[in-house]
């Protein structure tokens, strides 16, 4: 009680202001060169790339990060994503609704996109035969509408591992569905998917915040939603949640190298998530929301002084039109 | 037998009204003082002793009273405990559940308020309070589709509340609902026509595209309240978008003439020397601007990269 009372002085102190849009000197400077910059066409200011990590569940807190930026009109030029991340941006840089990804993100259940239903799992037990992830290619091609790389709205790449060469492959054109299924083709459930002589698993275990992927396409300046997990008190219960576990664990030590190539980050505190927590999704967007909500002020400031060349070129007296 | 029971009671009733006050009810005293605003009197005559005495019926009242009256004497603490007492006695009143939300809040502690809210909720479904206070937390923490519905449900009850429809409004906009929001600032004109209200709506027709209405609605916030300086200097930075620099250098100078090493306003006049060719004028000002990062951080940041950037091409 004694502590409420403190935390409640504390927090009295320094409790936000009303409810009012920010005038703050940083604020109207922020907006305002902010808007400047969101005017100019693509090709005047830096080329923006949105990166969406693996992380099964967690990573629809993608959409929560999504759904902030968007309301900020924060500009987004090219998308990649691995594994459920590269679900949620093939979804986004096809022009999905935030509304409806989000609605989509709601309902994924432990089946959507993996045929794993009783007689799949008795099967993956007792015949010792991996499962089809087919189901994720119908899905993105049934919201999509059978959308190719090239249909997209935004330019989009997705990560899958080779398990010949333990190569990381880039895909960015072509057949979307099924390169997104093999982006999502988790190691040891789901069967290798068979694409241009490759044999293609989750690429969460090579390319877990797929930086390069985003730069592939053109990206100056990359912000990354990273949905890592915390297993720090995770004890796997049974095979799958094991081998699931030290997949994801191996994808995110990888991953320490990529977030230093971002140029932002927002990482969802979503860690405790469990792979296959479907009841706690709509949590999961909220953390995306909370999380990109903290940090939108910082990322605008840091996107606005990196693209201050493009800036300044609007700051010079313009040169006279020559009439004829 | 029955006569002589009846004749008992008869004799006994005034003798329970004449020992808790003249209309029988215990809480009529306190009542009297909490209506008149004595609260340290009402915190005084609810002494633990006598909320002991009282029935049960009586006691949430009596804790009510007691909760505000520690509230309006600035005692958040104590009214804090009283409440939280309270709820654990009375854990359906609707009262003591909306003033314990409330005051957690109205004090950030969202975290403990969001769950009370929700319960009375489950009790009263269209509570507007609840609402409103459900639509403040989402709304702090960015969930703008959820706060959104909040507002709508607490606002069909609280129609004539100014500040809540502005503050709907501001939702409306941070989630680019831009005519939903105009008209729901437009209410809150009606309702009170206010500076912060026309600031509102300027930021509205600013994102709607519509960049002279918005300056017009700055001037009338200005002409409202010229204290704004905030409201000014908004307006130095949008006549820069709107390229009117005659009317961007005017703001700059006035905040010159109250604090002449303004960050913001040292940034708008180097933007109109800079237009002007002037730009030795111009760097000195965005010094000024860069020295001034213990007031305006993002300012003092960007003159500096500004600064840097135009020293390398003189």
């Amino acid at each position: 009680m004694t502590l409420l009372k403190a935390a409640l002085c504390a927090a009295l102190l320094c409790s936000p202001a009303a409810a009012a849009p920010d005038l703050s000197e940083d604020a109207l400077l922020r907006d305002h060169l902010f808007r400047q910059l969101v005017a100019m066409s693509p090709g005047q200011r830096p080329k923006v790339g949105l990166v969406f990590s693996a992380g099964s569940l967690r990573a629809t807190a993608h959409v929560g990060v999504a759904s902030v930026l968007e309301n900020a009109g924060f500009p987004v030029d090219v998308v990649a994503g691995t594994s459920m991340g590269a679900i949620m941006g093939a979804l986004y840089a096809g022009g999905t609704p935030i509304k409806k990804l989000r609605e989509i993100a709601k309902g994924i259940k432990l089946s959507s996109g993996t045929n794993l239903n009783a007689f799949t799992l008795i099967r993956y037990v007792l015949a010792d035969k991996l499962l089809s992830s087919a189901a994720t290619e119908a899905f993105i091609h049934q919201q999509l509408g059978g959308m190719r790389f090239e249909d997209l709205k935004k330019p989009f790449a997705c990560v899958a591992a080779d398990l010949y060469s333990g190569e990381a492959i880039i895909f960015r054109e072509g057949d979307l569905a099924l390169a997104v299924r093999a982006s999502m083709n988790l190691p040891g459930i789901f069967a290798p998917v068979e694409y241009r002589h490759r044999y293609l698993v989750d690429g969460g275990v090579v390319d877990y915040i797929p930086i390069d992927a985003a730069r592939l396409l053109g990206a100056q300046w990359v912000l990354a939603s990273v949905t890592e997990a915390d297993y720090t008190h995770s004890k796997p219960s049974n095979v799958f949640q094991s081998l699931e576990q030290v997949v994801d664990i191996r994808g995110s030590l990888l991953s320490r190298e990529q977030r230093r190539q971002a140029d932002f980050l927002i990482e969802p505190p979503v860690g405790d998530i469990g792979m296959y927590e479907t009841a706690r999704s709509k949590e999961a967007i909220d953390k995306g929301v909370l999380a990109a909500n903290k940090l939108l002020p910082s990322a605008m400031e840091k996107l606005i002084l990196f693209s201050m060349d493009s800036l300044l070129k609007d700051y010079f007296p313009r040169p006279a039109v020559k009439r004829p | 037998m029955t006569r002589s029971l009846l004749l008992a009671l008869a004799l006994a009733t005034p003798a329970r009204a004449g020992l808790w006050g003249p209309m029988g009810d215990p809480l009529a005293g306190p009542k009297s003082l909490f209506e008149s605003r004595k609260y340290a009197e009402v915190i005084a005559a609810l002494t633990p002793d006598f909320l002991q005495k009282l029935k049960r019926d009586r006691l949430a009242q009596a804790y009510l009273y007691l909760g505000l009256s520690y509230q309006w004497t600035g005692s958040l603490g104590s009214a804090l405990s009283t409440y939280q007492v309270a709820v654990k006695l009375f854990p359906k009143d609707l009262n003591l559940l909306s003033e314990l939300a409330t005051l957690l809040h109205q004090s950030g502690l969202d975290e403990q308020a969001q769950p009370l809210f929700q319960r009375v909720l489950s009790i009263h479904p269209n509570n507007a309070r609840a609402h409103l206070g459900l639509a403040e937390i989402d709304r702090r923490l960015g969930l703008l589709e959820s706060s959104a519905e909040h507002y709508e449900t607490a606002l069909e009850i609280m129609t004539d509340q100014a500040p809540i429809w502005r503050d709907y409004a501001e939702v409306l906009l941070a989630s680019r609902d831009l005519k939903t929001a105009e008209l729901a600032i437009s209410r809150a004109l009606q309702l009170s026509p206010d500076a912060d209200s026309r600031i509102d709506l300027a930021f509205i027709q600013r994102v709607a595209g519509r960049l002279d209405e918005a300056l017009a609605s700055l001037d009338e916030a200005l002409r409202e309240d010229p204290s704004r300086n905030d409201a000014a200097l908004a307006k130095g930075l949008w006549c820069l978008e709107a390229e009117r620099f005659h009317d961007a250098k005017l703001a700059a100078s006035a905040r010159f003439k109250i604090d002449p090493e303004d960050p913001l306003a040292r940034w708008i006049a180097a933007r109109v020397e800079l237009r002007e060719g002037r730009t030795n004028e111009a760097l000195k000002d965005l010094r000024v601007a860069a020295e001034g990062g213990r007031r305006a951080r993002f300012v003092a940041e960007a003159a500096k990269d500004l600064l840097s950037k135009l020293e390398a091409r003189k």
